[in-house]
């Protein structure tokens, strides 16, 4: 069983204004993909690991600028998919990095990528298996702006914003919706 | 009202490395999500919403001084006693309010004559939630356990029904005008 409170106190101090908006905002995360597991009845191995990726899929915010969530890094927001990823690969937890690179996929697009400097393909932040796709969708519930963190989107807002940012998701969003059973 | 910076409370009496903190974390959230839900369906003001958010994320505070090995408690305590615990710690912090919500997150709450009869140990005085808040924290934190294994798990209204039922028809009887008032489906 993964310690993820220790990998998270590593790189973000349980005294830092940032850290209780990560770890509410993840802990939101968890249990939303947590219930689409289990309403998926995917074995335990399946839950444990979108538990723990759940809970650190946010954890490359550390080394971007976004002053409105106290983080103080050098890169822009958009790197926190590719830091997270490297950052959990060193931690020896190549399945969680995945999960940490593709958790925005579906909101991605080729240029959004360009415009920020990242030239691997988009193809490498896309969400392949099923504890990806999950934690992807159940991310979009939830923001880390203090003001609304608590706060579930609806279905409605959630496809928002995938209207707002890669229109051509919107088919894949409904898939998913379906699939996850959350309507 | 002023905002209570609840997790620098919480560092204060839970270690962020002991092995309590995460369980701790993980419950006290999930009930104030839970919480919160039901403030909102129920339009709460936004003060009431934030006090909600506090007094849930600080309700179990006392569960340090209690014995409770299983969820890493190392102290003296009945584990019963963490409402009680709690009450004092966070009065100590200045917040009567917070503290009110620990000492009645007690499920329906207790009679004085429950706490004769069981022989609880408790002062002799009937100790419930009392005030809107109160209720919507102590009915949230029904459907969450603090079993390591079980964290995650939100209880079925009928576990929690059949757990109420056996501690008599009064306390039934309240559950269900909660379960009235507070519940709220989810998708």
């Amino acid at each position: 069983m993964l310690d993820y409170f220790s990998i998270i106190h590593r790189y973000l101090a349980p005294d830092s204004t940032a850290y209780p908006l990560y770890l509410i905002h993840c802990t939101l995360v968890t249990k939303l993909a947590l219930e689409i597991a289990e309403r998926l009845e995917l074995d335990a191995a399946a839950q444990r690991l979108i538990e723990e990726a759940a809970m650190l899929h946010d954890i490359g915010i550390v080394r971007t600028q976004m002053p409105v969530i106290f983080c103080d890094g050098a890169l822009p927001y958009l790197y926190h998919l590719t830091e997270g990823c490297k950052l959990l690969e060193a931690e020896g937890l190549p399945k969680h990095a995945r999960v940490a690179q593709t958790h925005s996929g579906i909101v991605l697009t080729a240029e959004r990528l360009r415009s920020v400097g990242l030239m691997a393909d988009l193809i490498h932040f896309i969400p392949r298996s099923l504890e990806e796709k999950i934690i992807n969708f159940a991310d979009l519930f939830y923001s880390k702006d203090s003001a609304t963190l608590w706060r579930e989107r609806s279905v409605v807002e959630a496809r928002n914003s995938i209207e707002k940012f890669a229109p051509a998701n919107l088919a894949l969003f409904d898939e998913w919706a379906a699939t996850f059973g959350v309507n | 009202m002023k905002r209570v910076d609840y997790f620098r409370i919480i560092h204060k009496y839970i270690a962020p490395d002991s092995p309590l903190y995460p369980i701790y974390m993980i419950h006290c959230q999930l009930v104030a999500n839970k919480a919160l839900k039901i403030a909102r369906k129920l339009k709460l003001s936004e003060a009431s919403q934030r006090f909600i958010e506090e007094a849930a994320m600080l309700h179990d505070i006392g569960i340090f001084r209690t014995d409770a090995p299983g969820i890493f408690c190392y102290g003296e305590l009945p584990y019963v006693c963490h409402v009680l615990e709690g009450r004092k710690i966070l009065e100590a912090e200045g917040l009567p309010d917070h503290a009110q919500v620990a000492e009645s997150h007690i499920g329906v709450g207790v009679t004085q004559a429950d706490i004769l009869e069981q022989n609880l140990p408790f002062p002799p005085r009937d100790i419930f939630p009392a005030t809107l808040e109160e209720q919507i924290i102590s009915f949230a934190d029904f459907f969450f356990s603090k079993n390591p294994e079980k964290l995650w798990q939100e209880k079925s209204l009928d576990k929690i029904r059949k757990s109420v039922a056996k501690r008599g028809k009064e306390k039934s009887a309240i559950l269900e005008r909660w379960i009235h008032k507070f519940y709220v489906e989810e998708h």
